[in-house]
């Protein structure tokens, strides 16, 4: 059967009975959402490639502790997010901070991946909303960001967040309902003030 | 850190469970938001960044694999290269007119050498002492451990470079 077509935990049996060369499959399906989850967490491009790649040394060096009777994927971003609060208790960044995030000096994603097919203009309107959605983001309280990106841009469903991030499925809905409400306001702030403005 | 955290207090299972089903009933699909987040331009990973990742976790795997017995029958493997080639060295010499036999001539060699190994420590020894006296000297106090294994570092150069003066020289 080709290892394409294998689910994460298949994959992972295989790797635990020799077939190494598979964990390739791994890295190529979470390589995106872990370097984008981390990116967007610590917001240093260059460090999210890096502890990206340490993440992946982890879960490697952990797959014989791993219990299939769970998700894989939410194993490893559970793996992703510890490593991720570690690294900015290292770097003393405080992780549940309230503040807004001074994001003046980071290039937006937008700015760094070209659209396209995209007309002039809607390449414009794009990048603009995408640098706004951005910029709201970042300013949402880790706690609330981190569901925020766990569940709309990773696509994880509610009880894979719960288990990833070790809080209860109640708590986990009620923030991310709460997050939203609050990048909401933030877009319909920047709409008045761009109107006012 | 805490205290910023919401819902960190300790709730019952009632009120989680009352939580829970508080935020079902919320729709989730509204439109822009939604879509908006689900298409946020994301960051390429660079092609280097599989290759990286499986060189690392390659190189984990055979240094793990690498098993004592293994590391051991390598180096009884170049032993006995070792001594096969220092007995055909003797043999060669036993054959010389005039050497007698293999074991006179082994005990000649075997002479030969830790002279040559005594002669070396002697020299290094020397060599030693005496740097330590010039260093302690220059330093005016005991020098520290580093400058130690630089100094032998220094010695063990001067010393392979005199023999390959030596050899050249004939």
């Amino acid at each position: 059967m080709e290892a394409t077509k294998l689910t994460d935990e298949e994959i992972v049996e295989k790797i635990q009975e020799g077939s190494l060369e598979l964990f390739e499959v791994i890295v190529k399906r979470y390589q995106k959402k872990l370097v984008n989850y981390i990116y967007r967490m610590i917001h240093d491009l260059e460090s999210a490639m890096e502890l990206c790649q340490e993440v992946f040394i982890k879960v490697y060096n952990s797959l014989d502790k791993y219990n299939p009777s769970y998700k894989f994927t939410t194993w490893i971003h559970r793996i992703s997010s510890n490593a991720t609060i570690d690294w900015m208790r290292k770097k003393k960044i405080d992780a549940y901070s309230l503040d807004s995030t001074d994001d003046s000096d980071m290039p937006s994603l937008s700015q760094q991946i070209p659209s396209k097919d995209l007309s002039p203009l809607a390449t414009l309107e794009m990048g603009q909303l995408q640098t706004r959605i951005e910029v709201a983001i970042n300013e949402l309280p880790y706690i609330y960001r981190q569901l925020i990106i766990l569940r709309h841009i990773n696509e994880l469903s509610y009880e894979e967040i719960s288990m990833a991030v070790d809080l209860p499925l109640g708590t986990v809905k009620n923030r991310i309902f709460r997050g939203r409400e609050m990048l909401k306001a933030k877009l319909m702030q920047d709409d008045k003030g761009g109107r006012h403005g | 850190m805490a205290e910023n955290e919401p819902d960190r207090d300790e709730i019952s299972d009632e009120e989680l469970l009352a939580q829970e089903a508080l935020f079902d009933s919320v729709d989730e699909n509204d439109g822009l938001l939604t879509n908006s987040l689900a298409n946020l331009s994301k960051v390429q990973v660079p092609s280097g960044f599989l290759p990286g990742v499986m060189f690392r976790v390659f190189e984990k795997h055979h240094r793990e694999k690498v098993a004592l017995p293994f590391i051991l029958g390598i180096a009884t493997a170049l032993l006995a290269l070792c001594a096969t080639f220092f007995c055909l060295d003797v043999w060669a010499y036993s054959k010389e007119p005039g050497r007698g036999s293999f074991s006179a001539s082994f005990d000649l060699k075997l002479e030969f050498l830790s002279d040559h190994a005594s002669q070396l420590v002697s020299d290094m020894s020397g060599l030693f002492a005496a740097t330590w006296q010039i260093v302690s000297g220059v330093a005016g106090a005991t020098p520290n451990t580093t400058l130690v294994f630089l100094v032998l570092g220094l010695l063990l150069l001067l010393y392979l470079i005199k023999k390959g003066l030596t050899a050249l020289m004939g």
